[in-house]
């Protein structure tokens, strides 16, 4: 009996075992597939021009090199572009950040008349694509008048950043309907003792929201964050309309190869028409182009699944 | 201070919650006039007249529905590109599906590396960058990858050659065959697309009450059955957010390749008034999908009370 039972349990650790082992492969696999492009893109911007156009050389350089980084920093303007980008980015998500959890919390804990017809309204703009309201956008804030309240003439708002501050601050920036839907599942569910206890003490709505609700509201605070300054920060359809295509990262990536071989002489002006060296340099800028998000990302990945836990999202 | 100058005015507990629900909601209140509903009206004006820019503003020429019966009937891609789009969204929306339970359920287990795996998988809702989409195009790397990952070459992420004569000597019908291996082909956009809905789906595992598990082992239940009798029904409302979720997402998506078409035609060939009718013919469409499909969903949802 015994002998069977040590027999048994060994079939059911070799299961588990074969269970996991299998799982480590699928998991690594996928991973592999997600982290591919970006492996790749750092493998060849290592790689000296030789390289480039060598085709045994694949993923370990063989002339290591740092030029494309020198090449490319320059190419786009890092610093400069950078500055900018992420100057956007921080205000739009910070802005839309305040405005979404207000209108969130308003949404989660209020009864008011025709609330439920509003929360259709936030929905409604998250499925509305933006593409649609982008035209007529443009020309709204290119004449900007408020319905005739500042002047016929209007404002010039195009190439400044209220074309993102306005909308991000009201909270119907790009993708705003979302984040006030998170925000609203997220105070949802938190408790009304929570809130009653806070009155009883005779802290009103507002002084309820800053010291009761929102310091436990961090993990949200950090999904809104992340999404909307990434979301921010990668778009390059609106900020080319709304800011008259200038120094960002986005575009100085796309004018790349022009800019270098206006920038630099010969040899590497002539290496940039070759398709193989102008994609490396790309591929090189796109690196520095992800790098601060990169490195936001693995600050704040913990708290993001963290709190992807505690919220649920949906639900 | 608010709060005391409604008490004084004799305003009752309820009307008070309810100045300040509106309080709260106000400034979605004025954004949603000021940036979106105007816009949204305006496009729709567009879509039925003709736009001049002038130095003072811009015309509008009343033609009535002549732009959509030119993107309907005249524009040589735009019908084709809107079904073709559907088609994809159809055949893809099972396997995203499918595929984001089941790395849903993966990462909900315990195992080494899962807080890293985790982080690997959400990295897509990062990287998802139109430029970067939008340079890849025109990219020599990664023309170079795509087309030796479908020549089934050495080089390419996937050798599907393998597979698909694996699936042909299994005589199974043509039509699945040819659906697995593109899907197979795949695999990078559907990962990628996958991401929010494997969050969605991870969030709605963890909202399972353990107990449930317990009693369904003391009745005795295999893990099949405890899929379609517990996690399944259960989740059923995640479902129906990431089939919502997916639909949208591949329709506003910048690689969509109607988006980008109808983006050139704004600068190029119809101009805004084309491009703005273009944009109300596929979101109508998309809302008629999105409907059908929620209404099937909907039907068999289950809410845990």
């Amino acid at each position: 009996m015994d002998n069977f039972k040590s027999s048994f349990f060994k079939i059911k650790n070799m299961k588990d075992y074969l269970y996991s082992l299998v799982r480590m492969i699928l998991i690594c696999g996928l991973c592999f597939i997600i982290l591919y492009p970006l492996l790749i893109r750092i493998a060849t911007s290592f790689m000296g021009y030789e390289d480039l156009l060598d085709p045994s050389v694949r993923w370990i350089p063989r002339n290591f090199t740092l030029q494309n980084y020198t090449i490319a920093y320059e190419g786009i303007y890092y610093i400069e572009n950078l500055i900018s980008s992420l100057t956007l980015a921080l205000t739009v998500s910070i802005l839309s950040l305040f405005s979404c959890i207000i209108v969130g919390y308003g949404f989660a804990r209020f009864e008011f008349r025709g609330r439920s017809i509003w929360f259709a309204l936030v929905i409604f703009t998250f499925i509305v694509p933006p593409q649609i309201i982008l035209v007529p956008n443009y020309l709204n804030f290119r004449f900007f008048n408020l319905f005739g309240l500042l002047g016929e003439e209007g404002f010039n708002l195009i190439g400044t950043y209220w074309p993102f501050i306005l909308p991000a601050a009201t909270a119907s920036g790009l993708r705003n309907g979302l984040f006030v839907f998170i925000a609203r599942q997220f105070f949802i569910g938190m408790p009304d003792s929570l809130e009653e206890a806070a009155y009883v003490d005779g802290a009103g709505p507002l002084k309820t929201f800053r010291t009761v609700m929102l310091p436990s509201a961090g993990p949200i605070i950090v999904i809104i964050f992340l999404f909307s300054f990434v979301w921010q920060y990668n778009d390059y359809i609106m900020t080319s309309l709304l800011t008259g295509r200038s120094g960002f990262l986005p575009f100085a990536l796309q004018s790349l190869r022009g800019t270098v071989s206006t920038l630099y002489e010969a040899p590497i002006e002539d290496w940039v028409s070759e398709p193989e060296f102008a994609s490396a340099l790309e591929n090189t800028g796109i690196i520095l182009f992800l790098a601060p998000i990169i490195f936001i990302y693995l600050i704040l990945q913990r708290y993001f699944i963290e709190s992807i836990q505690r919220t649920g999202i949906v639900g | 201070m608010i709060l005391r100058l409604l008490r004084k005015l004799n305003i009752s507990y309820k009307s008070q919650r309810e100045i300040f629900g509106y309080f709260f909601i106000s400034p979605f209140i004025l954004g949603f006039f000021m940036f979106f509903l105007y816009p949204f009206v305006m496009s729709i004006i567009f879509s039925i007249s003709e736009i001049e820019l002038t130095t003072g503003g811009f015309n509008l020429n009343f033609v009535g529905t002549e732009n959509y019966s030119y993107a309907l009937f005249s524009d040589p891609d735009f019908t084709y590109e809107v079904v073709t789009s559907f088609g994809t969204i159809a055949a893809e929306l099972p396997i995203i599906i499918i595929f984001s339970y089941f790395v849903a359920v993966l990462l909900n287990q315990k195992f080494k590396g899962r807080t890293t795996a985790r982080a690997i998988f959400f990295l897509p809702v990062i990287l998802s960058a139109g430029v970067i989409h939008y340079m890849d195009q025109g990219d020599f790397l990664q023309q170079a990858m795509t087309a030796s990952a479908q020549l089934g070459g050495v080089d390419g992420i996937l050798t599907s050659e393998v597979i698909l004569n694996l699936l042909y000597q299994m005589e199974l019908p043509d039509n699945f065959v040819e659906y697995i291996i593109t899907a197979v082909n795949r695999t990078p956009e559907i990962i990628n697309a996958a991401a929010i809905p494997i969050l969605i789906f991870l969030s709605g595992l963890q909202s399972i009450p353990q107990s449930l598990y317990e009693v369904a082992d003391i009745d005795g239940a295999t893990g099949w059955e405890k899929f379609w009798k517990v996690t399944f029904p259960l989740l059923s409302p995640m479902l129906l957010a990431n089939v919502i979720y997916i639909i949208v997402d591949s329709f506003t998506n910048l690689n969509n390749e109607i988006i980008s078409m109808i983006q050139e035609s704004l600068l190029g060939r119809g101009g805004f008034g084309v491009s703005s009718a273009m944009i109300w013919l596929y979101f109508l469409l998309v809302i008629i999908f999105l409907a059908i499909i929620i209404k099937i969903i909907s039907r068999n949802i289950i809410y845990m009370e």
